[in-house]
């Protein structure tokens, strides 16, 4: 693991403030790129990660030395999620079908060396990043946590079960059912991309 | 190794979290099974897509606005124990409202408690009560039982004569003791 490091942090000194200050700094776009796949939208995201971060600041004192401070702030931010899902669950949104949401409008698929250059191959890419958000926002809360944790953070099996506080054969099953229904919801999309490999 | 079990462990086949033995097992069924090697492309296509996604762009400068709101801007930000704090000065406020507007909505009368407290009986008349010295005296008890407004706070002279001043009636209402 790239971002996963293994600090040694002293228990709350005159200069907490700034140790805070420079880890959150180190991981502050993952925490956020987290935040807008579980939401799906920035309003959303950046709500959810302030307020984890506030969270994390106020429980600073009690991080546990020797413990990676990104998952234990992912594992702060996946609790304020399920917290604030459950409750959004209570009070369903209603909004239209025929409109594309707006958050999704920015979204796009990472550019790659493209050698076909044809115009629909660019669109298909384009789409493609769209439904994946979808697609995710309409697993169950843990499926997604899980597949993102693993496919778009690169966390292995046992970090997800650190953060998700569970165990590893439930991290396992909930990766591998989250993925079999992206499949399904994406079936059209890898057919296209079947038949053109 | 059947197809079912192995693609219950296909994606942790694509995450390389299996054990050697099961990783070999399973690479030689998806060789010689295709059911299993297109769903472990399309696993595998999914990872891909979900790992290529670019990460949002956060339309403000997330820490730098955490930081100065909670910390610099606000250095004192609430803690538990004083929004609880407030939350108790309020409900304190609104019971002394409350009882505030109940006081004056419904004062409490101080003329004759024991009028309003106590009703009256025949079967329970004591001789030496004051309602059966006035009765015996006027020989009517009806007119006992009539409140004669210009008298009212008035005595008779008589009663002035028989009663101490402790056991005067109330005028209309007996009185018992």
């Amino acid at each position: 693991m790239l971002h996963t490091e293994i600090l040694s942090l002293v228990r709350p000194a005159p200069d907490t403030l700034e140790e805070f200050e420079k880890l959150v700094k180190t991981y502050e776009k993952s925490f956020y790129h987290f935040a807008y796949r579980l939401t799906g939208n920035h309003d959303d995201a950046q709500d959810l990660t302030q307020e984890g971060l506030l969270k994390a600041y106020r429980a600073f004192h009690r991080f546990k030395t020797g413990t990676a401070f990104d998952r234990w702030v992912y594992q702060i931010i996946y609790r304020l999620f399920i917290d604030q899902y459950r409750k959004k669950r209570r009070r369903p949104f209603v909004a239209s079908l025929d409109e594309s949401p707006p958050h999704l409008d920015q979204e796009k698929t990472k550019e790659v060396p493209d050698f076909s250059k044809l115009p629909e191959d660019f669109a298909l890419r384009q789409e493609l990043g769209e439904t994946i958000q979808k697609a995710l926002l309409r697993l169950p809360e843990e499926f997604r946590a899980a597949v993102i944790l693993c496919d778009v953070q690169g966390f292995s099996y046992e970090e997800i079960s650190n953060i998700l506080q569970c165990s590893l054969g439930t991290v396992r099953s909930r990766i591998h059912r989250g993925r079999r229904q992206l499949r399904e919801y994406l079936q059209p999309y890898l057919s296209v991309e079947r038949r053109k490999n | 190794m059947n197809c079912h079990r192995v693609q219950s462990l296909l994606s942790a086949y694509l995450d390389q979290e299996l054990s050697p033995e099961e990783w070999r097992l399973i690479r030689t069924h998806i060789y010689h099974c295709p059911a299993c090697a297109k769903n472990y492309e399309d696993l595998s296509s999914i990872k891909n897509h979900l790992g290529n996604l670019e990460p949002p762009t956060p339309q403000v400068d997330l820490v730098g606005q955490f930081l100065f709101h909670h910390f610099h801007g606000d250095s004192s930000f609430p803690t538990n124990s004083l929004v609880w704090g407030k939350r108790l000065a309020f409900s304190a406020a609104c019971v002394f409202l409350f009882l505030l507007t109940a006081f004056y909505l419904f004062p409490v009368e101080q003329g004759y408690p024991m009028v309003a407290s106590q009703e009256a009986s025949p079967f329970s008349i004591n001789p030496s009560t004051s309602y059966q010295l006035v009765s015996e005296h006027t020989g009517n008890a009806n007119l006992f039982l009539e409140e004669d407004e210009d008298k009212e706070g008035k005595m008779e002279e008589w009663e002035y004569y028989f009663l101490p001043d402790a056991e005067r009636p109330l005028s209309g209402f007996p009185v018992s003791r």
